[in-house]
């Protein structure tokens, strides 16, 4: 029983986090229409930025908001530079173009910092356990993750929802043309749902660095998953990328204990049984 | 008189890039014949996949999932199980098997669209990419699987040929993607592939005239599919190993970007595509250790300034002389 | 005059969330007629031609053909038994020639999938048809230029070229005059008379005079619903009508 208590605490905290990375590319899918495979590489940038000025500072409070402000400028200038060419152009092009970029990320990594595993120390006032039941205890940072990451989600859900920015980004997903007859500055609104996209991705790396580890790999293995959350979500629905997101870190989490040898593709079978009730995603925008 | 001339050097081109395509494994070593046949494996699994993108107008992202699974199928029944060995059972399995699984992998994924559908090819090759990492049964392990040898070509007593000396594999898999190359121009003139064109200019069209148009998405899709096994097949014969890697969505986008490079929907662009690809690839890392850079900045050129991939550029030298001949 | 009744609907009904597209549509349509299909913009005729093409899929009632329920039938199953439409939006195949454009409706009556080693453009069957819809569409002098390339009447006139070749026996028209000059208009007009003996023609168009001039029945829809199915004297004497024209911007006749 505490271990079903256990997996279900760590498939919560894995379903927030995932849901703070798919729903950034899901809004970017939605609103700007563009498929970003690159979206990982944010994730495996904010854990690396966590490990770097972590390093630097000791701080990993500091750490975060620092991470997330310089994830947000990083995100404006791409968009600036980059991905704003990219929204009329066709998927092909788009699919390129972004791995592309990851390609370019990656190596630039590795100039940077390299190609071995780092980790980043809990802060100390978070570095203990509670106690769970009569025998197993729990990480504290786990839960310290999973309420951050809750009180993000329930922060990005007034933005979109209940701010005039929010109602912005809706219609811009919506209709384009008409925001911009209405005088709102579509271009705008697009840089600011992207840097959205990449601090929440950025975000998610650098809080989850301490209780994981910091590789090489972790971009492709989060966006890969991501994209089967906003398969299972719907493309441009943040309901659907929450409800999704924990579906999957369930099936995933359960998947590992339960069926082992099956566990990487646990996701996949219930994105397929998603797929067969409804072709287009939980909720098709 | 231009378009003939035109035509003729189309036709001396070809024939002189077979002539020198037969005659290279007497020219050089054993490792630029390997080369070659790797170049040559890596056309049929481009082409394959522009039955898909360039001709039917899918853009799928799990197209390595069929070349890893061929592979995996000669593995399982010559190394794991030793089953067979033989090619004449083994390559049509591999064909096969492929051939069914992307048929009932079609069913699901050919019902979306756009991006979605991008996507969801792309899970479904992890689908099979995690199937063979994982499962012991299926040769599970990240590091795969070295083969116990090379096809046999018995048939009963008769021995045909030994797929064991480079060359002869060299010949076999030339005459494997020439077989492709004629294969594909007839479809394409064929009312199937002329069916398929006109779903990638216009599917809602088509369906209102009276095509069955998920009919030939899926057709086209399994074809396809049991194309790309017969490269992984042959790929795997050539490692004499296999890896889930040749699963992975890398080696998926690198068949995209074979079909950008040389040109998409055109009978040539594969080949131009992978040769063009690999001696980028070859070139690159010879120069510098941090390659992916280069080869990520090289895709961002390629497809902002040559979306039409090499053949554009001998469309444009053709427009350029026909104006200065007229 | 013959008039067996090829296609109807009955209580035909389309909605988009809370909004009645179509609200109980009964229409009939019969071989030997021209009916058109008239009405203020917005009042849901577009949403009738595509329920009946199959376009889209209706909220409930039914749509028979030849004394069959089609309801759930697919575009390309409607197309195949003969029923064939036209959009309002051009919608040809803008990359291939005009001749391509036709060689594709041509094939798709007898589509042999199968026939790899078939020279698709060679096929005499196909060209004798390609050939024909060429010469009674007026397109013989351009149908090697591609489509994209073609004058915004040229690609009306292929437009019904391509759902010509289908050899429908019923004819969804969605604006078939829009954009054409006078002339091009005289002879689509023709075109289509010439059509009526043997078809029954839905014919959604603005241009009052041609659908007064031409028509045999006139369907007249408001919001959503069909105010009154009658001739066009009837129609165009009904008070009812003049309203129903009078609220919006189009007037009924010049």
């Amino acid at each position: 029983m505490d271990l079903i208590l256990i997996q279900t605490l760590n498939a919560v905290q894995y379903g927030l986090l995932l849901f703070l990375v798919a729903s950034g590319l899901t809004l970017i899918f939605g609103v700007m229409g563009v498929i970003n495979l690159a979206h990982g590489s944010f994730y495996m940038m904010g854990a690396y930025l966590a490990f770097t000025i972590t390093s630097m500072t000791g701080n990993l409070l500091i750490t975060i908001v620092l991470g997330t402000i310089i994830s947000a400028l990083i995100g404006a200038v791409l968009e600036w530079a980059f991905f704003s060419h990219l929204y009329h152009r066709n998927h092909l092009q788009q699919v390129l173009l972004t791995y592309g970029l990851i390609l370019i990320f990656e190596e630039l990594r590795s100039l940077l910092v390299g190609d071995e595993v780092y980790s980043v120390k809990i802060p100390s006032w978070l570095d203990f356990s509670v106690p769970l039941g009569s025998v197993m205890t729990y990480p504290v940072y786990r839960l310290f993750m999973s309420g951050i990451c809750l009180v993000v989600a329930v922060c990005l859900y007034f933005f979109i929802q209940r701010t005039l920015v929010g109602a912005h980004i809706r219609a811009g997903a919506s209709n384009r043309a008409m925001v911009q007859i209405l005088g709102i500055n579509i271009d705008r609104v697009f840089r600011l749902v992207f840097s959205l996209g990449v601090a929440l991705a950025a975000f998610a790396g650098m809080i989850n660095a301490p209780s994981a580890t910091v590789s090489p790999a972790m971009g492709t293995q989060v966006l890969i998953v991501s994209f089967v959350v906003v398969i299972v979500g719907g493309i441009g629905s943040v309901w659907g990328a929450l409800l999704a997101s924990l579906l999957v870190a369930f099936a995933d989490t359960f998947g590992k204990v339960y069926l082992p040898d099956y566990s990487g593709i646990a996701i996949y079978v219930v994105m397929a049984a998603i797929l067969i009730w409804r072709p287009e995603g939980i909720f098709k925008s | 008189m231009i378009a003939a001339i035109s035509l003729t050097a189309r036709n001396v081109t070809i024939a002189l890039f077979f002539i020198l395509l037969a005659a290279f494994p007497q020219l050089g070593q054993d490792f630029y014949t390997e080369m070659v046949i790797r170049v040559m494996i890596m056309s049929i699994f481009a082409i394959s996949l522009d039955l898909l993108l360039g001709y039917t107008g899918l853009v799928s992202f799990g197209h390595a999932g069929w070349f890893g699974m061929g592979a995996y199928v000669f593995a399982l029944l010559g190394t794991k199980y030793q089953l067979t060995s033989n090619l004449w059972l083994t390559l049509p399995a591999a064909m096969l098997v492929t051939a069914f699984f992307s048929f009932l992998v079609g069913l699901f994924v050919l019902r979306t669209r756009g991006m979605f559908f991008i996507m969801v090819t792309l899970a479904f090759a992890q689908i099979f990419y995690f199937l063979f990492h994982d499962l012991k049964s299926l040769g599970g392990s990240s590091d795969g699987m070295n083969l116990r040898g090379k096809p046999t070509t018995a048939i009963g007593d008769w021995i045909p040929f030994e797929l064991t000396s480079t060359n002869t594999f060299y010949y076999f898999v030339m005459l494997l993607m020439v077989g492709l190359l004629l294969f594909m121009s007839l479809l394409l003139r064929s009312p199937f592939g002329r069916a398929l064109q006109g779903i990638r200019e216009n599917e809602h069209r088509m369906e209102s005239i009276g095509f069955p148009v998920f009919r030939y998405k899926l057709a086209a899709f399994t074809i396809s599919g049991a194309f790309a096994g017969m490269a992984g097949y042959l790929f795997a014969i050539l490692n004499s190993s296999v890896n889930p890697e040749m699963l992975s969505w890398h080696q998926s986008a690198d068949g995209l970007l074979m079909l950008i490079l040389g040109g998409m929907g055109q009978l040539w662009g594969g080949v131009i595509g992978a040769f063009t690809f690999i001696l980028l690839q070859e070139v690159l890392s010879t120069f510098t250790k941090q390659w992916h850079l280069w080869m990520g900045v090289a895709i961002i050129l390629i497809v902002l300034f040559l979306p039409g991939g090499m053949i554009s550029i001998v469309e444009r030298i053709k427009n350029i002389w026909k104006r200065r001949f007229t | 005059m013959n008039t067996e009744e090829l296609m109807q609907t009955v209580n035909l009904c389309r909605s988009f969330g809370g909004l009645k597209a179509n609200d109980c549509v009964n229409i009939s349509l019969k071989r030997g007629q021209m009916h058109a299909l008239i009405g203020p913009n917005g009042a849901g005729k577009s949403t009738l031609i595509n329920l009946l093409s199959g376009d889209i899929p209706a909220t409930s009632g039914q749509v028979i053909y030849r004394g069959v329920d089609i309801t759930n039938f697919s575009p390309h199953e409607r197309s195949v038994i003969g029923i064939g439409r036209s959009y309002q939006k051009t919608n040809i195949f803008p990359g291939f020639t005009v001749r391509e454009n036709c060689r594709l409706s041509a094939q798709s009556r007898n589509q042999r999938p199968l026939r790899i080693f078939s020279d698709a453009d060679n096929w005499l069957p196909y060209r004798y048809e390609v050939d024909d819809v060429l010469t009674r569409t007026g397109l013989v002098n351009v149908a090697d230029k591609r489509a994209g390339e073609l004058s915004h009447g040229q690609q009306r006139q292929l437009e019904l070229a391509i759902v010509l070749t289908t050899r429908p026996e019923v004819l969804l028209l969605d604006e078939p005059l829009a954009g054409m000059g006078y002339e091009e208009s005289l002879q689509m007009i023709e075109l289509l008379r010439g059509l009526l003996v043997s078809h029954a023609i839905l014919l959604v168009e603005h241009d009052m005079d041609a659908v007064f001039s031409i028509s045999n029945i006139l369907t007249v829809m408001v919001n959503g619903v069909v105010l009154m199915t009658d001739t066009p004297e009837n129609v165009r004497s009904s008070k009812e009508v003049q309203e129903a024209y009078l609220g919006s911007e189009q007037p009924l006749h010049d």
